[in-house]
């Protein structure tokens, strides 16, 4: 249908060609130098003009006959090898432009450009930032550095989780252990308290004695550290050293019983030395777990939806990019066939072969002139 | 953490005369060149407020490692030991003669109960 337009116009165009070259022949006095001029600017209007139909993106039937109607009479009216040079130069010009624009491939230059684009940009935001997201500028190694964070962010997840679990396994253990010593030490200090009852009946009150006798500690503890998975767990031992600070406390009568009643605390100071490791392992396990579990939480619920968020994004703004680019060259394409339509439509109406292929139209015309 | 355990080598003691005798006979008596010792007899004379001055004097100093204290005397400082989380110096309850060991009472314990509810024990 568009064909068989620009053959009619051709042919109108034909027609008022060769009255003008007739014209042209009896008025052969004329001034050349006044006809370029008022043709350059002709041709120039029609240049602009077919600017304008380029960079409109809608389809109208209308818009896009405007430019090759302005083309043609512009290009008729200068048969001049010249003029028609001037007109292909700034169609030329024109589409340098588009291109350069095109091979910028800014991101944000493209979507400055054409407001359709930009719209298709907004929507795309708006399914890609439905949660927080970092602050990347949408690019393929963007993409590949958040794909790899997201990989470590994962590893890291499985294996604070794989650590929480195996120091809740020990601290239940520690749990259960420190239940069995407490009910154990509830014995032992019974034991004890019941030796030093003894004590008491047998040797009278000895309490003073004993206080102001305590100068240097012979029943010491060491810390010791274990290790669970990555965390230092102390743990005491009790160490017996030094002389025994009461080895002359009763003498006079009850010897026996206090050397017994030291014994049986000697134990229990054992079995509560035991029991304060194992309370010190369940403070600093608490407060490990928290920890780890924390981060377990922190990197399972934030950083990887942040980051999946962040992918997505960048995904998406890719995609709308591949899009502009493959819409732009389709645009490129089709202004190319009109350009192509219109100069085989001036060969038609110049009564000359239409499209010798891979002969540019100015070596071509220049041919005839 | 395990540059300044290693001089935590003592074990202090707050209780009732009896409990402290027993323990200073088994050898956990220790008085520094200052005077300080590292156990606190509780007797119906001592007032709260030397109770607490010496509780804390034990966790702040940094030779100790356990502490000690009858979990009768633990009750009248019941709300320091609620806030007491270090780790260093541990602090255990024990029984005494005339109180026998009540695990529901003892702030570890109810730590442990709240994490894991009460069909643990």
């Amino acid at each position: 249908m568009k064909r068989f337009r620009d053959a009619l116009e051709a042919q109108k165009a034909g027609k008022t060609l060769e009255e003008w070259e007739e014209k042209r022949r009896e008025a052969k006095n004329e001034s050349i130098q006044k006809e370029k001029k008022a043709l350059g600017q002709a041709a120039k209007k029609a240049a602009k003009r077919a600017k304008k139909a380029f960079l409109e993106t809608s389809q109208d039937g209308d818009e896009k006959l405007e430019s090759p109607q302005a083309l043609n009479s512009a290009d008729i009216k200068s048969s001049l090898a010249d003029e028609n040079g001037m007109v292909i130069d700034s169609k030329e010009k024109l589409k340098k432009g588009i291109e350069k624009k095109a091979k910028k491939g800014n991101w944000m230059a493209s979507k400055k450009k054409s407001p359709a684009l930009v719209k298709g940009n907004v929507t795309a935001d708006r399914l890609a930032s439905s949660g927080a997201r970092l602050n990347v500028f949408p690019t393929r190694m963007a993409l590949t550095t958040l794909k790899n964070r997201l990989k470590g962010a994962n590893t890291g997840h499985s294996l604070l989780k794989r650590k929480s679990e195996a120091l809740t396994r020990r601290f239940r253990e520690i749990v259960k252990k420190i239940d069995e010593a407490k009910r154990k030490m509830g014995k032992v200090m019974q034991v004890a308290s019941f030796s030093y009852a003894e004590v008491k009946y047998s040797t009278g009150d000895i309490s003073y004695q004993v206080r102001e006798n305590a100068k240097i500690a012979q029943l010491k503890v060491k810390a010791r550290q274990e290790n669970v998975s990555g965390v230092q767990l102390p743990a005491f031992d009790l160490n017996v050293d030094g002389q025994n600070a009461f080895e002359l406390t009763g003498l006079g009568r009850g010897g026996q019983q206090i050397q017994k009643c030291k014994e049986t605390y000697q134990k229990a100071v054992e079995v509560l030395v035991q029991l304060a490791s194992l309370q010190t392992a369940f403070v600093i396990l608490d407060e490990v777990i928290k920890v780890t579990n924390r981060r377990v939480n922190a990197i399972e619920h934030v950083i990887i939806p942040k980051l999946e968020n962040t992918i997505r994004f960048v995904q998406s703004e890719l995609d709308e990019m591949d899009r502009e680019e493959f819409f732009r060259l389709k645009k490129i394409q089709a202004k190319k066939k009109i350009r192509k339509d219109i100069e085989d439509a001036i060969r038609e109406a110049a009564g000359l072969q239409p499209t010798l292929k891979n002969v540019p139209f100015k070596i071509f015309l220049s041919r005839f002139s | 953490m395990s540059v300044y355990q290693k001089d935590r080598s003592l074990i202090a003691v707050i209780g009732d005369e009896d409990t402290v005798t027993g323990l200073l006979l088994a050898g956990i008596g220790h008085v520094d060149s200052k005077q300080k010792a590292n156990f606190l007899v509780v007797d119906s004379k001592t007032t709260l407020p030397t109770i607490e001055e010496s509780f804390i004097e034990f966790t702040r100093r940094k030779d100790i490692g356990i502490i000690l204290i009858n979990q009768h005397v633990a009750d009248d400082i019941r709300s320091m030991l609620d806030e007491y989380h270090q780790a260093f110096p541990t602090v255990l309850e024990i029984p005494s003669k005339d109180h026998p060991y009540d695990p529901a009472k003892d702030s570890i314990l109810k730590r442990v109960q709240k994490l894991f509810g009460d069909d643990q024990r």
